[in-house]
């Protein structure tokens, strides 16, 4: 029953989660290490921290948003929190949902200090995965949600076309 | 007068030898360490779940998918379990749906099961008894209970959910629930049965909640787990209920679907002050010596059959928490931690009470001088997971590039 409750609490969540969140300014963090990619910084980038142990419920959340928000053409960045060089070897033979090939205005990072720095950068420290919509040109995060919280695709897109 | 003097030696030897006091235990000061095999199972996440099989064998729960059996000398992996080959599909229609048929709609769905890394279940707990395996399985379902009036208007009396009705009208609930079961096996792994952990009527009318995932002993035909009265709504701040009449355990009979017994009254173990996310994040232990199957409670440990309590709380700082015991003649083996506030806690640390782990040590408590016999704190922060044997102190730390199983000995001297 506890954990039935549990999952109530969750739809709720969900059902309550779409407001867009505005951060102040001057996440320097995330801009140091956009810095270095080479991603399109004159549009809003898209940024998955994954947990690749984490996402029982999220999976088809990240799924779909992964497919739905391609269309819009910004640049995207994954930072799976994973270090060792055997993990990494063998998650990217498992992993089927993020496509680990270079391209363009794509960048991907294995590393949890950084998974772990940009989602403590606001305020979340758990081992959820996450996503994000940064500005690059105001250094400044205009969207964050666990992943498994996001049920309207329509504030992240919004998010993600906005340019403050 | 030699062979009188040699009588009196003799003499004073056997009388010394009559009163000496009961052996000390000893920790030794040097740590053998092994690098975990991974040629087989690479380890994605901290494992968890340290047990030991028998002297040379440990086992642990890889990625929340396998159970894997290591030697602790080599650091082989010698054997692994996993559900890969269960039909999840086919084991719902036979259990749960069946059990519920006509009343609920159970739908499994095996890429929601395992997460990114993949697997079509969690497998999140095990025990080891009498050469067989007990694992704990669950996977996640969707939940139609349209045709279960009664289960439906309990679940919308549900404050959120009320208020959710209240704003947005009907709307069509789907519940995501977790349907939890017991693999048995042999000691090489061959399944011997399933046995789905339904829920009890008992448990249920008397408003009690199992916690399989916390911990659980297994006993030939039953498993003694974890029970918390439930608490609407749910909030990590609010207090654990305890007192008379109120159980800490419950003994599932698993060959009788509604067999429930309760074990140890909460008045015998002082559950006082904790909040339920102290609950949720203390260890609670099983641990069976001499014939006897002991509980911790993270504060405390009591015997369960006859509920005595071995250890108390007073002995203890007060952030400071047992993680695992081991029950000598005379003494008490144990590793505790120290839970400190943070400085600037996150939001999430608030809302999860989420607390900093320190000070980990290895503890020596003589039971009948009721006083700490030795301390050996641990230089690392990795884990707070130990396991005490009848003779080590088992552990396991995570290097830049490599796992390895740390032992530490312990004697009587």
């Amino acid at each position: 029953m506890q954990r039935a409750n549990f999952c109530l609490v969750l739809l709720c969540i969900l059902s309550f989660s779409c407001q867009q969140v505005e951060r102040p300014s001057s996440h320097t963090y995330i801009h140091s290490i956009i810095d270095s990619l080479p991603l399109n910084k004159t549009k809003n980038i898209l940024i998955y921290t994954i947990n690749p142990n984490d996402c029982i419920s999220c999976i088809y959340g990240f799924k779909a948003m992964n497919k739905e928000i391609e269309e819009n053409g910004n640049g995207r960045l994954y930072v799976i929190s994973v270090d060792r060089l055997i993990e990494k070897n063998a998650l990217s033979k498992k992993i089927k949902d993020i496509d680990f090939l270079p391209e363009n205005d794509k960048a991907i990072i294995w590393d949890k200090k950084i998974y772990d720095g940009i989602n403590v950068s606001v305020g979340k420290n758990l081992p959820s995965s996450m996503v994000f919509v940064y500005d690059p040109r105001k250094d400044s995060i205009l969207y964050f949600r666990i992943i498994r919280e996001v049920s309207d695709y329509k504030e992240l897109r919004k998010a993600l076309c906005s340019a403050k | 007068m030699v062979r009188y003097l040699i009588f009196l030696l003799m003499l004073v030897c056997f009388l010394g030898g009559c009163t000496r006091e009961t052996n000390h235990f000893h920790l030794s000061e040097t740590t053998d360490s092994v690098k975990i095999d991974e040629s087989k199972i690479v380890m994605t996440r901290f494992p968890g779940g340290l047990k030991e099989i028998n002297d040379s064998i440990i086992g642990l729960i890889n990625n929340n998918q396998y159970i894997s059996l290591y030697n602790i000398v080599t650091g082989e992996n010698v054997l692994n379990f996993s559900t890969a080959s269960i039909n999840f599909d086919s084991l719902v229609k036979n259990t749960f749906q069946k059990r519920f048929l006509g009343k609920r709609l159970y739908n499994y769905t095996p890429e929601s099961a395992g997460g990114l890394s993949g697997g079509n279940s969690q497998v999140a707990g095990f025990d080891y008894y009498n050469h067989s395996f007990y694992i704990y399985v669950n996977i996640l379902v969707d939940v139609n209970y349209d045709n279960d009036p009664e289960k439906l208007k309990k679940l919308y009396e549900e404050p959120s959910l009320k208020a959710l009705k209240e704003k947005s009208g009907d709307f069509d609930l789907i519940v995501g629930e977790y349907l939890e079961f017991i693999f048995i096996t042999d000691e090489q792994f061959n399944l011997t049965r399933i046995v789905p952990l339904f829920e009890r009527n008992k448990l249920l009318t008397d408003d009690y909640c199992p916690y399989y995932l916390k911990n659980y002993a297994a006993n030939n035909t039953a498993l003694f787990v974890p029970i918390q009265k439930n608490q609407t709504p749910v909030n990590l701040h609010s207090k654990v209920l305890t007192g008379s009449g109120i159980y800490t355990l419950a003994k599932i009979d698993l060959n009788v679907d509604e067999g429930v017994e309760y074990a140890l009254e909460s008045k015998n173990i002082d559950f006082d002050g904790y909040t339920l996310g102290q609950y949720y994040s203390s260890c609670l232990m099983f641990k069976s010596s001499f014939g006897k199957l002991y509980f911790s409670n993270g504060k405390e440990i009591c015997e369960i059959e006859n509920e005595k309590k071995l250890f108390s709380k007073t002995y203890l700082a007060r952030n400071e928490w047992i993680s695992d015991f081991y029950s000598q003649e005379g003494y008490l083996l144990l590793t505790t931690y120290k839970t400190y506030k943070k400085t600037n806690p996150t939001e999430m640390d608030n809302a999860y009470e989420i607390d900093s782990t320190g000070n980990i040590s290895a503890k020596i408590f003589d039971l009948k001088s009721q006083a700490w016999k030795e301390i050996k704190e641990f230089k690392y922060n990795s884990s707070k997971s130990f396991y005490i044997t009848n003779d080590k102190i088992i552990y396991i730390e995570k290097g830049k590039e490599n796992y390895v199983i740390k032992t530490i000995q312990y004697a009587e001297s």
